[in-house]
């Protein structure tokens, strides 16, 4: 991936990550090498262009833990110098290794990053598609931290896109209410007292009155990161959250979910109508909600989650 | 302007309305043909850049594999096994420390850095301490020995590559890690995560001055508040950052007032945390990734013994003092000759702490 042109962002890495698995399973590869190119003097494409030669580094080493979560990774490399760049990839141009995106593609600057085409027409033909696992390296921190503050509860895994908080707000017309989901929250205490709800994503994305509600937790206030929570997720802890990139980590996984507030206008990058109950490649406990959130319509697709994971996920 | 309106302005004369359509055709038109324009100029230019960069890759790929022959002076080679934990953190700071710390390596801009990743490191913490170091990472993080051996020709060239052959067949290093006081003043904080760790420090109170006290990954948030609180009320003008070996805390401390403050529930990550004990203004603990972050950085530090199994600090360093396992009563004596040290060597830091900006 070269972010000359990608995006930094989880969801377009998943997805990204789940067509190199597909490329790798069409040529019966059994391992994957992840390569990133970083290059100081175009750090970022137009996109996000508050990403610059200053920062980047850091905000790579933030998204590192997501290009783990690929199951027969061999290995990852990361490319700050043009000219290493250049020799590993005419490296890949003799040996002609299949890659994602493909040689040509990736000269031309053209990455399809968000659409599904692919991974649909994969499910059609093979009627399965290749899922994310946890990246490695949180296992043994992730599950300390069930033990420790979900107190024998179910752990839910909730993400609340909450972009207009961030110091670079982004596509804020997809984020969610945050007093829908405090009174959703509210209302769980009473009504799903066994459900910990476990609150993910960046440290400014959610409003401080989440963090004193009971049945809430939240990972980053307790010293642990964008891999442990990845972690919690592929690990098969229920999810339940905006459309954003922690949904697009659910929605290549086996994890039971239901992502709210998904934008119309993505469905045509999703192949699917708007309405759809579910992606093509999903599983009987996976679902979409295409309405703006309540706090009665997340009861509601909660209580379909709960009872689907039968209170214990 | 639509039809109906011209229509109706005009009392109905289709001169106007026709004239209308046309114009609105025309526009159509014009809109499509700079699009179809727009979209060809794409597409022409993507297959200028495809020309450009395949003859890019393939004479720059030949340049590199030729400098490989041992001309390079511009990246340095490092491998190393990551095991994971605080202790094979620091063992691979020193290290990192002590290679770029030779004179010869001075002017490498690049380090090329080879991992061997086994079961329970987390990589990320392994790139971002070699971040510290000033110098633009091209990483490469193998899984197995088997990919880390055929990585290795490709990184180095084969004097240099002799060190990097040797971790993949070794067993893993046990003894002590030499510190040395060249590595001193090696270690500075890539600007976002030194700026983030600073202006956390000033929200908290820019006058003061801040004593970072490490505690092992073990201990309980309990314990370590119950000592540090029946610390701060002595030291008056200073407040106490308690900082935990491992990310996670395993309970939420009861208190987090302005003199006792943990990072750790404070949303910082791993970086930041870096940054900030390479930021206040003296140190204290066992020898773990964060009071060597302060060491590298020339802050004042007291290791405590129960690390000296894992460093071996040079006696030229000035800058850290190693002292026994304490109770409860040297302890506070200890903090107390830190802060004095921290104090009188303050003018000296001017010389080892200034930040790197990163060469682009």
């Amino acid at each position: 991936m070269d972010f000359r042109y990608a995006p930094y962002a989880l969801g377009d890495a998943c997805t990204w990550l789940t067509k190199l698995q597909i490329v790798a399973s069409r040529h019966s590869l059994s391992d994957i090498e992840i390569m990133l190119i970083t290059l100081p003097y175009k750090p970022s494409s137009g996109l996000q262009t508050h990403i610059t030669p200053y920062n980047y580094a850091q905000v790579m080493d933030g998204l590192l833990p997501a290009f783990l979560c690929c199951r027969n990774l061999r290995s990852i490399q990361i490319f700050e110098h043009k000219r290493k760049a250049l020799h590993r990839l005419l490296g890949a141009m003799v040996t002609r290794i299949p890659t994602w995106p493909s040689l040509l593609s990736h000269v031309r600057r053209r990455l399809d990053f968000i659409s599904h085409d692919q991974i649909n027409s994969f499910f059609a033909e093979k009627g399965w598609i290749p899922k994310l696992s946890p990246p490695s390296g949180f296992k043994a921190e992730a599950e300390r931290f069930k033990q420790a503050f979900c107190d024998g509860r179910t752990p839910i895994i909730v993400n609340i896109r909450q972009s207009n908080l961030s110091n670079n707000p982004a596509a804020v017309n997809r984020d969610s209410s945050a007093d829908v989901w405090f009174r959703f929250f509210k209302r769980a205490e009473t009504g799903w007292p066994k459900a910990c709800f476990v609150l993910v994503g960046g440290f400014s994305e959610w409003e401080r009155r989440l963090a004193r509600c009971g049945n809430v937790v939240i990972p980053r206030l307790c010293g642990l990161g964008l891999g442990h929570e990845l972690t919690l997720l592929l690990e098969g802890a229920p999810f339940i959250g905006t459309s954003s990139g922690f949904s697009a980590a659910a929605t290549f996984s086996d994890t039971p979910y239901v992502i709210t507030n998904v934008e119309h206008r993505a469905a045509r990058f999703f192949g699917i109508s708007v309405g759809s109950e579910r992606f093509p490649f999903a599983t009987s406990r996976q679902w979409l909600s295409w309405e703006m959130e309540t706090d009665a319509l997340i009861a509601d697709l909660f209580d379909q989650l709960w009872r689907s994971i039968d209170g214990k996920g | 302007m639509s039809e109906r309106s011209i229509t109706s302005r005009t009392g109905g004369k289709t001169i106007f309305v026709t004239y209308a359509k046309e114009v609105k055709d025309r526009k159509k038109l014009l809109l499509k043909m700079w699009h179809a324009k727009k979209d060809v100029k794409a597409f022409l230019f993507s297959y200028l850049h495809a020309a450009t960069d395949f003859a890019t890759i393939i004479l720059g790929g030949i340049w590199n594999a030729y400098l490989l022959g041992g001309v390079a002076t511009d990246s340095i080679a490092v491998g190393h096994v990551a095991t994971g934990g605080s202790a094979d953190l620091t063992r691979f700071a020193v290290r990192f420390a002590s290679v770029l710390s030779a004179p010869a390596r001075g002017s490498a801009t690049h380090i090329d850095l080879a991992l061997l990743v086994e079961g329970g490191a987390s990589l990320g913490e392994y790139v971002t301490i070699a971040r510290f170091f000033s110098r633009r990472i091209n990483l490469r993080a193998c899984m197995n020995v088997e990919t880390y051996r055929k990585i290795i020709p490709t990184i180095a060239s084969a004097s240099a590559a002799k060190e990097l052959w040797k971790l993949g067949d070794e067993s893993r290093p046990v003894a002590a890690v030499p510190l040395a006081a060249a590595s001193i003043g090696s270690f500075r904080a890539p600007a976002l995560y030194g700026n983030l760790a600073r202006e956390f420090l000033k929200v908290i109170d820019g006058r003061k001055k801040f004593c970072l006290i490490c505690v092992e990954e073990q201990s309980s948030s309990d314990a370590i508040e119950a000592l540090v609180q029946s610390r701060w009320s002595a030291h008056r003008d200073w407040q106490f950052v308690v900082m935990q070996g491992g990310g996670l805390l395993t309970k939420i401390p009861g208190s987090t007032t302005k003199d006792l403050i943990w990072p750790n529930c404070a949303g910082l990550d791993f970086g930041t945390r870096l940054a900030l004990a390479a930021e206040a203004d003296a140190t204290i603990g066992p020898s773990c990734i964060f009071t060597l972050a302060a060491a590298l950085s020339g802050r004042p530090v007291t290791l405590l013994d129960s690390g000296r199994d894992l460093l071996d600090v040079a006696p030229d360093i000035r800058n850290v003092r190693t002292v026994p396992a304490l109770d409860a009563a040297d302890l506070d004596g200890e903090i107390k000759s830190l802060i004095e040290r921290s104090d009188a060597e303050e003018l000296k830091l001017t010389e080892t702490t200034q930040e790197a900006m990163m060469p682009c």
